[in-house]
Formats: structure tokens, C-alpha cells, sequence
């Protein structure tokens, strides 16, 4: 199977009917965009059943219809055909050519037509159906929708494959047995609501039910009522549709009898009218006949017309030959008196032409002699001219010899010239040279000597170099020494410092209340600290005063009791511990009064221990308070003497640290120190500050020697550098100079030797010139004496020339009579040739216009045969004019009669229609009546059945059954009343369920 | 039955594609999937694509003319198992470069035994191909016109 040919018509953009012829293998569809190639994959779409219009890019399905241009009208449908080759029976259908066709109309009515016959879209789509071929397949695959078989969702994509798998068809048969399915399964819901519907109506209703009693009672009289004027209305109606069935019966014989009238009349009619057309028919021939008759009559007319004119014409052609026979003749005599004349003159030019002929023979004789003459002394005068030429050209040889010569000794003097120029130019460059050694000797000297003496000064300065990086070790070491000193006694300060700033060496209370001092809490501000911290004194008196202050270094000086209670409550709260405190407020100096001045001066004392320290002014009663009564001695022995002579009054302590208290007991012994004292911390402090301030200043010096020693050795490097770097630049002077000198050297020796040579040349060039000179003045000799001999000849030959110049002159002359009389000869013969042909010529012509002149005879007799047969002819045209004119003029008279005949009948048949029409008339008016009584019968009748149906519905009563019932006396009017008066009743009644009786 | 049908065509169909993508693109590896073995007559179908030398991608993750040509090839594929008598086939290949516009037009020929091809084109290589040129001109506005060139009986004379 495959596709033989798409047919489109109206289609799109396809107006005309259009083929397109497909072979098995690829057909490719080109085209610029926009020229419908798209179209022919749509219409293919089309045929096999596409129904979505968008797929066929249109709106709806009638845009696929041809829909005009600005120059055609758009058209009234589309059709489209696919023919498919079917021989192989792959569709399932018993034809070998499958035709399928499509057509729209603008209306919306489509076909499909299948070879021939109309059929189904299903039809079609079944026909194709799992071949792949159809619209959802996957055979047309439209502009663009190649990537819809990817991207569109998974689900879709199945429809592709089903196609290619087959089962479209069970797929397709499944949906719509699922289908059927459903609708039953929806009836069946149906039926199922109506059952419970009705059950809800179940129930006891006794009042419905005496209502239907009573219903049932005014029902019954109320259907004997109706029955009555059912069956009085029915005798009516019948009546009344009898009596109108008579009248039409009247009617219809009416009608009857008018309907034979008009056929009567129609066929009077027809046969008037069979008249008429049957005289036109004849009045139509006779004037065609007549027609005939004008057009031949007018055909004769013009022929006679044209042999009229053809006599004329041949009547001109006679004269015109006989005008030219006359002329010619005329010329046949005048040539042959011409051709006369130039027969005599021949005759005499010919005996002239014999005359000079004889002459010129005699001439020719005459000159032939003359020429060899002139021709042997030419050869002569050749012969001495050879001669000339050679000799001349002997000299120019020799000149050429002389003037080669010349230039030959020119160019050696030039040369000679440069040479010397050469030599005095060599003797200057060599001067040069030497000069230049002398110089570069002088150079080198100057700078080995610089050589040496840099070389000394460098040695100089790398002693002192040397030196000075000893010396900058040193200082270095020094620095470093001095900052490793700076660095241990930082840490040191840095630790004794910190010891002090956390109060180490105090009890604990003492250590919190100085913690909180120091924090600047606002409750300690009376607190100024505890005595070991505001006394400073000298070390040798520190052993001394610690002793002597025992504990009470542990104290704390306060301003008021005020700031000792809130110390104390402070140290309560936080359970820190215990503390001593002196209020300044409250502490009373001790005095010691005039004795001091005697203890004094006693020996081995120092002094009241008060005044061996130093404190601030502010604290005078406190420590006149701890240390006013205390005496410092130097030695056990002094202190144990001062005792006794105090009577053990004071407490004495020496400086190692005994202790004599008032009252004789005495302490003493070795001192352990667990910590640095209070004391000496605070003096070591100082101490090592002190210290610390002095390194700094050394460290500065000594930084400042190692930077001046580094300094100046840099400098000192430098200049070595420097030094070395001329040394350098010196020793390159030096091989420069030595090169110098060996170059000038090797150059003086070259010009030497170049020198001697141009010496040598200069002589050699002297030689030469000399034998130059020589052979030139041979030259010039013979050159003189072959212009001797040149000039002998030149005269010789001049005479000779002058002689063959006279005999050529005669020459000359004899020649040019000659060809004079050879002109005049041609001449002669010339005119002879030209006569006789002019003779002949003229005979020639005289003949043709003899021939010419019987031709024009012949031709004239002709023409006048040819006048005759003419003029014949135009007799008989004229008799056979005369002829048709009869026979018109009686056509015409015929036809006069026939228009008389027609007008005749025309009217009896006007007549005729009037009573026609009249007669239509009245049938028209019998029909309408008939139509008004056939209405009303039908209406009766409408009316009855009505009735009819009515009581049957109602009360399932017959006519027949009525007419056996009860008949009411009653008029017409009463039983209507009473029937109003029952409708009234069963109203008020209101809603009735008769079946609530059984229920 | 219509199952086991469906089955057995869907492999072929795979089979074929994942031959007719390799030849397609010159390499790279692509399969059809069923997204639910147990339910195949109405789930839906995978395509996994994996041109040469890139990763295993989704379809939507293509190039435009990756995509027309993984397209060609599963249609390739399905004319391969089962041949349409004719297929009409619209600028399909209109994204393809030239080297493979070539390559398809080769393809469609191996074809034209059992499927006779109607290609709309502007592309040389898919003409260089026909046997038939329909040329379509619109000479008057509106109006599309035809003139055919037959290359086989031109190459005759």
C-alpha cells in the first residue's frame, strides 16, 4: 500500500484543482516560507478524520475552504482526495485502488466518500486503523510537533505507542463496551430512587379517604352530568358536520362543472396559440428568406462594382504599354544613328594607330644603343669609387690606432698621479702611527703606575676593617650583656610588684581591706593603709624596726572610728577574716620628753627608732604612738647597758634583731625568713627601679657604639669596593693601551710595505708611457701619406663623373619621348576597344526594346480579351440582380400578408384569455368557499374527537356506552350549571387521594 | 492478550530505540521505560536520554535539537517494528544541523522499502535525498502553485 496522489480542490490555499503524484521512496515538498507547503500535510490530516480545526491551524473547520483573495472569490467548498495503491490488500478492503475523500461545504455539511460512496468518519478511521496511518498515529507528523512526542507527560506519549503496537483497535472496542456499562449501570440507579420514592407515599390517610367518599359521590353525578352534554354535544356535532358535508357535495359538482369549462377554454387556447407560433414560424422563414434574398442581391451588386474597376485597370494598363512601345521604338532609331557615327570614327583611328607605331619602332632602335654606352662607363666609375673606399677606409683604421694610443697614455698618467698621492698619503698615515705608539706607551706607564698605588691603599683600608669588626663584637657583646641584665631585673620588679599589689606577707582580714581600698570602694576611703606600707627606712635599721614593731605591721591606719566599723563590718559580712586597726582620731602620741637627748648621747645607742624612719606628716601620732618609745643600739652589749641605765623603761632593740621589752624579759635569737619583709620589698622596689633606669642608659650608649661601628665599617667597605672597582677599570686601561700599541704597530709595517709597492709601480708606469709615445708618432707617418694617395683618386674620379652625366642627359631625353608615344599608342587602342563596344552595346539594346515592344502587343491583346470576359460577366450579374429583386419584392408582400394573419389571431386569443381569466375567477371563489367549509368540518370534527378523547380519558366512556346511560331531563343550560355547581364542590374539597379509601 | 501484545511490541520498540539513538547521535546510550510494570496498559512511558559524552538526563533537560533528533530516533524506532505505509513528515528536522540533516536523510532512505516518505523541507541535505521535488510558489498573492522535478528521470537524460 502506499499513497499514489492527494487531490486538493478549494483547500487552504489550493483554489484550483490540484495533483499531486507520489512514487514509492522520499517526495520532498520545497518552497519559501508562507507558500502553503504546510497545507498538503494538513489536507492528508484532514482526510483521515481530524475534527480539531486548531490542529489544522484554523478556527474553525469552515477556514480550511478557500477563503478568496483580494482578486478571487472565495469558494463554496474543499474537497480532498487520497487515492492509495491497495494491490497489496493491507487494508482491509476489496479494491486494489483506495480513493477516501473529504468534502466541506461553507454550510458546515461534511462527507467522507470512500471509492464512491458516501460513508462514516468511524468508517475511515477504522479503514486505517493500527497501520500506523491515521491522525493520531504517528505517519503525519506536523511543523513543530516533533518535540511534543517527548515533552508532552508520559501519559500521552502512550497513545504513540499503542498505535505502533496494535491494540488501538481492542482499546477503542474496550471504551465503548466500558461505556455501555456505565449508562446501565446509571439506569439501574434510576429505577432504584423511583422504588424508594414511592415507598415513602405508603401510609395511613382515613381523613383523605372520607374525603374521597365524598369525592367519589359528586364524581359520579358529575360524570352523569357530562356524559349528557357529551352525548347532546355529540348528536350536535354531527348534525352539524353532516349538513356541512352537503354543501360541500353542492360545491364539488360546482367545481367540477367549472373545471371542464377551463379545459375547454385551455384547449381553444392551445390551439390558438399552436396557430400563432406556427405563422411565426413562417414569418421567421420568410424573413430569413428575405434576408437571404438582400445579402445576395447586395453580394451581385458588389461584384458588378468590382469588375467595373478591374475593366478600368486593365484599360490604364493598355494605354501605359502603348505609351511605352511608342517610346521605344522612338529609341531603336536614334541608337542606330549613334552606333552609325562610331563605326567611321574607328575606321579612322585605326589608320592613325598604324602611323605611330612605325615612329615609335624607329625611337626604341635609337635608345637601346645609347643605354649600353652608358652602362659600360658606369661600371668604370665603380671600379674607381671601390678604389676611393678602400684607401679611406685604411686611414680611419690608422686614426683609430692613433687615438687608442692616445687614450692608453692619458690613463697611465692618470695613474701615475694617483700612485704618488698614494705614496704621500701612506707617508702620512705612517707618521700617525708612530705618534699614536708614542702616546699609548705613555698611557700604560700612567696607569701602572695608579695600578700600584691603589693597590696599597686598598691593603690600608682592609687593615683598618678588620680592626674595626673587632671592635664591633665587642661593643655587642657588651649590649648584650647589659640587656640580659635589663631583662632579669624586669622580671624580678615585675614579680615584687605584683607581690606587693596583692599584699602578700599580710594576714588575711589586713590583705581584704586593703584589696577593697584599693578597688576605690567608697566605704573604705577613710582607710590609708597599713603601717608597713607607709614607713620607709634603710635597710640596716629593717631587722631592727620589724622586731620592734612585731605585729603591729599588720595594722591599719584609718582616719576615724566611722571607717574602722565599716572595715570591720565589711571584713563580718564577707567572713574574711580579722584585722587591727588605728584610728587616727583616737590613737594619743607617746612622748618621750628631755630624756631623749640623754639616751642619745648614751654610747652604742643610734636613735629613737620614730626618728630612724621616714613617713608622711600625717601619720606623726601613730608612729609617735608605736615606735616614740623605742630605742635602736647597736649591739646586744650597748642594748643589755642602756637597759640597766634606763631601769628597763623602753623597749630597746638592737640591730641584729634582740629585743629588750620594758621590764627586763629579752627575746632574741635567729630570724627565719619565710617571705621578702614588707619592708624590704618596698626598698627593693626602689632599688631595683633605681638600677633599672642606669641599664637603660648604658643599653642607649652601647646601642649607639654598635650602630657608629657598624656605620663606619660600612663606609669602609664601600670604599673598598669602590677602590677595587677602579683597579678594575685601571688594569682594562692597561690591556687596552698594550693592544693599542700592537695594532699600531702591525699597521705601520703594512703602509711600509704598501709604500714600497707603489714605488715600484710608479716606475713601471713611466716605462710604459715612454713606448707609447714612440708608436704614435709611427701611426700619424703613415696615416699622411694614405691621405696623398685618397686625394689623387678623388680628382680622377671626379672627371669621369661628369662625363657619364651628359650621356645619361641624352639618355633621359630619347626614354621620355619614347614613353610619350607609348601613351599616345594606348590611347589610340583604348578609344578603338571603348567605340566598339559602345556598337555593340547599342545593337543589344535595340534588341530588347524590339522584344520588349511584341511583349507589349501580346500583353495588350490579352488585356482586351480579358475587358470582354468581364464585361460579360457584369451583364449576367446585372440580370441575375434584376432576378433577386423580383423574388424579394414578393417576399415581402408574403410577409405583409403573414403579419396581418398574426395580429389577426393575436386577437381572438386576447379575447380568449379574458374569459379565461374570468373563468379562473370564479373557480377560485367556489374553492375558497369549499376550503372555508372543509375548515369548518375539520374544526367540528376536531372539536368532537376532542370530546371524544376527553370523556375517554376521564371516564374511559364511549359514545356508545354514553348513549346507554342515565338520561337527565334537564336543558341545556341547567345540566352546564349544574356541571359549574359540581366543579365548584370538588374544588372546596381540595386535594384528593382516591386511593386512600383501600390504602 | 492485549497485554502480552503490548509487552512484547514495547520491548521491540525499545530495543530498536536504543539502536536508532546510537546511530543517530553517533554514540550515547537511551532507553523507554514503563513508569509501572504491573499496570502497562495505561501508565505512562519514560524516555531516559544520555547523549555522548554528557549525563544521564531527563527529556526537558535536552537541547532543542537534541531533542528533535532523540525525537526522529524514536520515530525511527516505531517504523523500524512496525513500517507505516506512508508517513508525511513536516520540516521535522528543521533544528538539526547540517551533519546530521545528512545523517537523517541517509536514514529516511534505509526506509523507503517498506515506507514511502513525503517530507516538507527547506533543508538541502533532506532534498539532495528526494526522488521527487514538489516545489510550492504563491506567484499570486494567496494562491499556492506546484512545479515537480523528478530526479530520477533528470539523471536518465
Amino acid at each position: 500500500m502506499y499513497l499514489k496522489r492527494i487531490e486538493l480542490q478549494g483547500f487552504k490555499s489550493f483554489p484550483e484543482k490540484i495533483k499531486l503524484e507520489f512514487n514509492k521512496g522520499i517526495t520532498a515538498v520545497v518552497g519559501p516560507n508562507g507558500s502553503g507547503k504546510s497545507n498538503i500535510a494538513d489536507a492528508v490530516r484532514w482526510v483521515l478524520g481530524e475534527k480539531s480545526a486548531k490542529n489544522l491551524r484554523g478556527n474553525k473547520m469552515e477556514d480550511v475552504i478557500f477563503n478568496g483573495t483580494a482578486n478571487r472569490k472565495p469558494l463554496g467548498f474543499a474537497e480532498v482526495s487520497l487515492v492509495m495503491d491497495n494491490s497489496d490488500k493491507k487494508l482491509n478492503i476489496d479494491f486494489s485502488e483506495v480513493t477516501v475523500t473529504r468534502r466541506v461545504y461553507r454550510s458546515g455539511e461534511s462527507d467522507y466518500i470512500m471509492n464512491g460512496t458516501k460513508c462514516r468518519a468511524k468508517d475511515i478511521l477504522e479503514l486505517f486503523m493500527d497501520t500506523g496511518v491515521g491522525k493520531e498515529g504517528y505517519s503525519i507528523v506536523g511543523q513543530g510537533r516533533i518535540d511534543e512526542i517527548l515533552s508532552t507527560k508520559s501519559e500521552d506519549r502512550r497513545h504513540l505507542f499503542e498505535e505502533a503496537a496494535g491494540i488501538v483497535k481492542y482499546r477503542t472496542r474496550c471504551a465503548e463496551a466500558s461505556n455501555k456499562l456505565d449508562k446501565e449501570r446509571d439506569n439501574l440507579v434510576r429505577i432504584n430512587d423511583i422504588i424508594d420514592e414511592l415507598e415513602k407515599q405508603v401510609g395511613p390517610l382515613e381523613i383523605q379517604a372520607e374525603k374521597a367518599k365524598k369525592y367519589i359521590v359528586l364524581a359520579d353525578r358529575m360524570k352523569l352530568v357530562k356524559i349528557n352534554i357529551f352525548v347532546r354535544d355529540a348528536v350536535k356535532f354531527e348534525n352539524e358536520i353532516k349538513e356541512i358535508e352537503k354543501q360541500i357535495q353542492i360545491l364539488d359538482s360546482d367545481i367540477e362543472t367549472e373545471n371542464k369549462n377551463e379545459k375547454k377554454l385551455n384547449d381553444k387556447k392551445i390551439e390558438i396559440k399552436n396557430k400563432i407560433s406556427e405563422l411565426e414560424k413562417e414569418l421567421e422563414a420568410v424573413a430569413e428568406n428575405i434576408g437571404n434574398k438582400r445579402s445576395e442581391r447586395e453580394q451581385y451588386e458588389n461584384d458588378i462594382k468590382l469588375c467595373e474597376q478591374s475593366i478600368s485597370h486593365l484599360e490604364e494598363n493598355i494605354e501605359r504599354i502603348s505609351k511605352e512601345r511608342e517610346s521605344g521604338s522612338r529609341a531603336i532609331d536614334e541608337k542606330e544613328k549613334i552606333a552609325a557615327e562610331a563605326k567611321t570614327e574607328i575606321d579612322a583611328k585605326k589608320a592613325e594607330l598604324q602611323q605611330k607605331k612605325k615612329a615609335y619602332e624607329d625611337k626604341m632602335l635609337v635608345f637601346s644603343e645609347l643605354s649600353s654606352q652608358v652602362s659600360e662607363r658606369e661600371d668604370l666609375l665603380n671600379k674607381y669609387n671601390s678604389d676611393v673606399i678602400a684607401q679611406m677606409n685604411k686611414a680611419t683604421d690608422v686614426k683609430n690606432e692613433i687615438s687608442k694610443a692616445e687614450a692608453m697614455l692619458s690613463q697611465l698618467n692618470i695613474r701615475k698621479v694617483q700612485a704618488e698621492e698614494n705614496i704621500s698619503g701612506l707617508r702620512v698615515q705612517s707618521e700617525e702611527r708612530n705618534a699614536a705608539i708614542s702616546e699609548a706607551a705613555k698611557e700604560m706607564e700612567r696607569a701602572e703606575k695608579e695600578y700600584r698605588l691603589n693597590t696599597e691603599n686598598i691593603d690600608k683600608m682592609t687593615e683598618q676593617y678588620n680592626n674595626l669588626l673587632t671592635n664591633a663584637d665587642k661593643a655587642r657583646e657588651r649590649q648584650a650583656s647589659v640587656n640580659k641584665a635589663i631583662q632579669e631585673k624586669n622580671s624580678r620588679l615585675r614579680i615584687l610588684s605584683e607581690l606587693e599589689k596583692s599584699y602578700e606577707g599580710y594576714y588575711e582580714g589586713v590583705k581584704a581591706v586593703l584589696a577593697c581600698r584599693d578597688s576605690k570602694n567608697s566605704d573604705f576611703k577613710g582607710i590609708c593603709g597599713a603601717v608597713g606600707e607607709v614607713i620607709n627606712l634603710e635597710s640596716k635599721y629593717e631587722t631592727a624596726i620589724e622586731v620592734a614593731l612585731g605585729s603591729a605591721v599588720q595594722n591599719i591606719i584609718a582616719r576615724t572610728e566611722e571607717d574602722v566599723k565599716k572595715a570591720i563590718n565589711y571584713l563580718k559580712k564577707t567572713n574574711k577574716g580579722r584585722a587591727t586597726f588605728l584610728p587616727m582620731t583616737a590613737v594619743r602620741p607617746k612622748t618621750l620628753g628631755s630624756e631623749k637627748y640623754n639616751i642619745i648621747k648614751e654610747n652604742g645607742v643610734i636613735g629613737i627608732a620614730k626618728e630612724l624612719i621616714s613617713y608622711s606628716q600625717e601619720y606623726e601620732n601613730v608612729m609617735s604612738f608605736l615606735l616614740e618609745r623605742v630605742i635602736v643600739a647597736e649591739n646586744i652589749d650597748s642594748a643589755v647597758a642602756l637597759a640597766g641605765k634606763t631601769k628597763y623603761s623602753y623597749k630597746i632593740v638592737t640591730l641584729e634583731g634582740e629585743l629588750i621589752n620594758v621590764g627586763g624579759s629579752m627575746t632574741g635569737g635567729s630570724m627565719r625568713r619565710k617571705t621578702a619583709s614588707v619592708f624590704s620589698r618596698g626598698r627593693e622596689i626602689s632599688e631595683l627601679r633605681e638600677e633599672l633606669k642606669s641599664l637603660y642608659e648604658e643599653q642607649a650608649s652601647t646601642n649607639a657604639d654598635v650602630e657608629k661601628i657598624s656605620e663606619i665599617c660600612e663606609n669602609l667597605d664601600y670604599k673598598i669596593n669602590e677602590a677595587k672597582e677602579e683597579l678594575q677599570d685601571i688594569a682594562i686601561r692597561k690591556t687596552e693601551a698594550s693592544a693599542k700599541i700592537d695594532q699600531a704597530r702591525e699597521y705601520a709595517e703594512d703602509i711600509t710595505l704598501r709604500l714600497n709597492d707603489a714605488e715600484k709601480e710608479i716606475s713601471e708606469l713611466e716605462l710604459t708611457i715612454k713606448n707609447g709615445i714612440e708608436a704614435k708618432s709611427k701611426l700619424e707617418l703613415s696615416l699622411n701619406e694614405i691621405n696623398d694617395e685618397i686625394n689623387d683618386l678623388n680628382e680622377k674620379l671626379n672627371e669621369f663623373q661628369s662625363l657619364i652625366q651628359s650621356d645619361r642627359d641624352i639618355r633621359e631625353a630619347s626614354n621620355e619621348e619614347i614613353s610619350a608615344m607609348r601613351v599616345e599608342l594606348n590611347q589610340l587602342e583604348n578609344d578603338i576597344y571603348t567605340l566598339n563596344s559602345d556598337v555593340e552595346r547599342l545593337n543589344g539594346e535595340i534588341e530588347t526594346v524590339r522584344a520588349a515592344l511584341t511583349e507589349g502587343e501580346e500583353n495588350i491583346s490579352q488585356l482586351n480579351s480579358e475587358i470582354d470576359k468581364k464585361q460579360n460577366e457584369m451583364v449576367e450579374l446585372r440580370n441575375k440582380t434584376e432576378n433577386v429583386k423580383l423574388e424579394y419584392e414578393k417576399l415581402f408582400d408574403t410577409q405583409e400578408e403573414l403579419y396581418k394573419n398574426k395580429s389577426d389571431t393575436s386577437g381572438s386569443l386576447d379575447e380568449l384569455e379574458e374569459s379565461i381569466k374570468k373563468q379562473f375567477e370564479t373557480k377560485t371563489a367556489l374553492e375558497k368557499e369549499l376550503d372555508r367549509l372543509e375548515l369548518r368540518k375539520t374544526n367540528v370534527d376536531e372539536k368532537s374527537r376532542t370530546l371524544y378523547d376527553s370523556m375517554w380519558e376521564e371516564y374511559e366512556i364511549t359514545y356508545v356506552t354514553a348513549r346507554a346511560a342515565e338520561r337527565l331531563e334537564l336543558s341545556d343550560t341547567e345540566l352546564k350549571n349544574e356541571e359549574k355547581r359540581l366543579k365548584n364542590q370538588i374544588k372546596a374539597l381540595g386535594n384528593v387521594n382516591l386511593n386512600a379509601v383501600e390504602e | 492478550m492485549m497485554e502480552k501484545q503490548f509487552n512484547e511490541q514495547f520491548a521491540v520498540i525499545s530495543k530498536n530505540f536504543s539502536s536508532t539513538f546510537a546511530e543517530m547521535f553517533g554514540g550515547g546510550v537511551a532507553e523507554l521505560k514503563l513508569s509501572d510494570d504491573k499496570d502497562i496498559l495505561n501508565c505512562g512511558i519514560e524516555i531516559a536520554a544520555q547523549p555522548p559524552g554528557k549525563a544521564l538526563k531527563n527529556m526537558m533537560a535536552l537541547s532543542g535539537g537534541e531533542k528533535a533528533l532523540t525525537a526522529i530516533a524514536l520515530l525511527f524506532a516505531i517504523l523500524k517494528m512496525k513500517p507505516s505505509p506512508f508517513c508525511i513528515l513536516d520540516e521535522i528536522e528543521a533544528a538539526l544541523d547540517d551533519a546530521n540533516v545528512v545523517r537523517y536523510a541517509e536514514y529516511l532512505k534505509n526506509f523507503t522499502d517498506d515506507t514511502q516518505f513525503v517530507v516538507i523541507t527547506h533543508r538541502k541535505g533532506t532534498m539532495e535525498a528526494a526522488d521527487i521535488l514538489y516545489g510550492v510558489t504563491m506567484q499570486e498573492q494567496g494562491i499556492s502553485k506546484l512545479v515537480s522535478v523528478k530526479f530520477n528521470e533528470r539523471s536518465v537524460i
